[in-house]
């Protein structure tokens, strides 16, 4: 085998990384982890009302898989896309061990909904903004929040958010355009800060 | 007619981000107002797609626990000599039953590895081969198959070039054993199939022909013959110390059983004589 040194390893795309680990390098392992770990732990936190406990024992159990069973990854396909597959199984096998989002509303985490902050209106400032926002997404079903977490958190293409969820782009559009709509909807009453906000913004950069 | 779609929802996205919709083409326009109800509707979405990019963007990552990388590098790490591990420490330290511990597998193939080995392996091929000769030609001293001709008694003993050993080897010693056995139970068959023939004897006497008498004698000596032969045959293979002495008792033990042969179908002649004169 060609020794690889750490830096040239660093410069390898994902699935060369993959079948190094294969391989049983911990080089190549650890600069995966370094990767992904974050994403993926941001990623769990969203889809677990943020238990941030519950979201390490996943990011764990992930990357154990990969050790387990490192063969389990087809080299010929996407290693992102991959990734995102199966913590998005392990979302939905959570989801439905213990039907969390029925209770999503009743959560201690987001208790108070959008309309709640609404009232507040005098007091809005960038950090109601942001709470009205992950209220409303808490109201979404599992499906298009997760299109939105793909979407805009972790920044997947249409293409790869089809194949993480296993539908066809066209699917995947749709959801993201009804999101952004409800989305909208729900925060329509925070429109006239908006601009304000994107004023402070831009002066700021 | 519906014209068909030159963009996707998936595009109202991207000219939000990069338009305002003062600055859409007019077929972008009617795209968008297909899809959305009014350009305040367009606008009020653009800024909320803005505002969330921004957010996403301050929210960053958060990092997990540092341990939870050293745990899984150590895992990683182990992965190979953990088996191994695990694999002994069944040996001493596993609650299960011995039976069910993964190391008393192999030591028990091992086990039965080696005794295969003796058992099969270092034992002679030509003996083996000449003791399933003597099943088979024990076989065919059933009480049915002795009346006929073909019944034989008489167990080839097979010719091993010996010249140059010294000494009997033990293969042969074990053959001899073997066949003295073997003609043992023989000699056994032929005197239970003797006795019937005395004990009708008697009863044929009674019809007062000469060969009654005849039939009785063929079938007296056959008896005396076959125990005679028995204990001869007994007695020279277990003093018999080389392949030349066996080969000289086999020769006797061949003609001993011709002869109780020719008695038994003598006796067996005459009777079917006065059994047919009857």
């Amino acid at each position: 085998m060609i020794f690889k040194s750490s830096n040239s390893l660093e410069k390898l795309p994902d699935e060369h990384l993959m079948r190094l680990v294969q391989e049983k390098n911990a080089k190549a392992f650890e600069i995966l982890y370094d990767r992904y770990s974050k994403l993926l732990f941001s990623y769990f936190l969203r889809m677990l009302r943020r238990d941030r406990e519950k979201a390490e024992d996943f990011v764990q159990d992930l990357f154990s898989k990969i050790i387990r069973k490192p063969e389990s990854f087809d080299s010929e396909r996407n290693f992102k896309t991959w990734l995102y597959s199966v913590a998005h199984n392990m979302c939905k096998n959570e989801y439905a061990k213990h039907d969390v989002r029925k209770d999503a509303h009743r959560d201690i985490a987001y208790r108070h909904d959008a309309t709640e902050l609404q009232n507040t209106a005098t007091e809005i400032d960038r950090a109601t903004f942001q709470e009205a926002l992950k209220a409303a997404l808490i109201e979404l079903d599992t499906v298009k929040q997760t299109t939105f977490e793909l979407r805009f958190h972790q920044e997947l293409s249409i293409q790869e958010i089809s194949e993480v969820m296993e539908c066809s782009e066209g699917t995947v559009k749709s959801r993201i355009f009804y999101t952004l709509k409800f989305l909208n909807e729900k925060l329509k009453h925070f429109k006239h800060i908006v601009p304000y906000l994107i004023m402070i913004l831009t002066k700021l950069q | 007619m519906k014209t068909p779609e030159k963009y996707d929802p998936e595009d109202i996205e991207s000219l939000m981000l990069h338009k305002q919709f003062s600055e859409l083409y007019p077929e972008e326009k009617e795209f968008v107002l297909r899809h959305l109800e009014s350009e305040e509707e367009y606008t009020s979405m653009r800024l909320m797609m803005i505002e969330l990019k921004d957010i996403v963007r301050e929210e960053g990552q958060e990092t997990p626990d540092k341990r939870i990388k050293a745990a899984l590098l150590k895992e990683f790490n182990s992965g190979e000599k953990k088996s191994i591990v695990v694999w002994l420490n069944s040996l001493f330290i596993s609650p299960t039953p011995m039976y069910r511990r993964p190391a008393f597998y192999g030591m028990a193939a091992v086990f039965i590895g080696v005794i295969g080995f003796v058992f099969f392996f270092n034992s002679n091929d030509s003996t083996r081969a000449q003791l399933a000769d003597n099943v088979s030609s024990k076989d065919s001293l059933t009480p049915q198959a002795l009346p006929d001709s073909s019944a034989n008694t008489f167990v080839e003993i097979p010719k091993v070039d010996t010249s140059n050993a010294s000494v009997l080897p033990k293969p042969v010693v074990k053959l001899a054993m073997a066949k003295t056995v073997n003609l043992e139970n023989s000699y056994s068959t032929v005197a239970d199939n003797a006795s019937p023939l005395e004990e009708n004897a008697p009863s044929n006497i009674q019809m007062g022909d000469e060969s009654e008498s005849l039939s009785k004698t063929y079938a007296e000596q056959a008896i005396v013959s076959t125990s005679a032969g028995e204990i001869q045959s007994k007695s020279a293979l277990s003093k018999a110390k080389d392949l030349k002495e066996l080969e000289s008792v086999s020769d006797n033990i061949v003609t001993s059983s011709v002869s109780t042969s020719s008695s038994m179908k003598q006796s067996k002649i005459s009777l079917e004589k006065l059994f047919t004169a009857r």
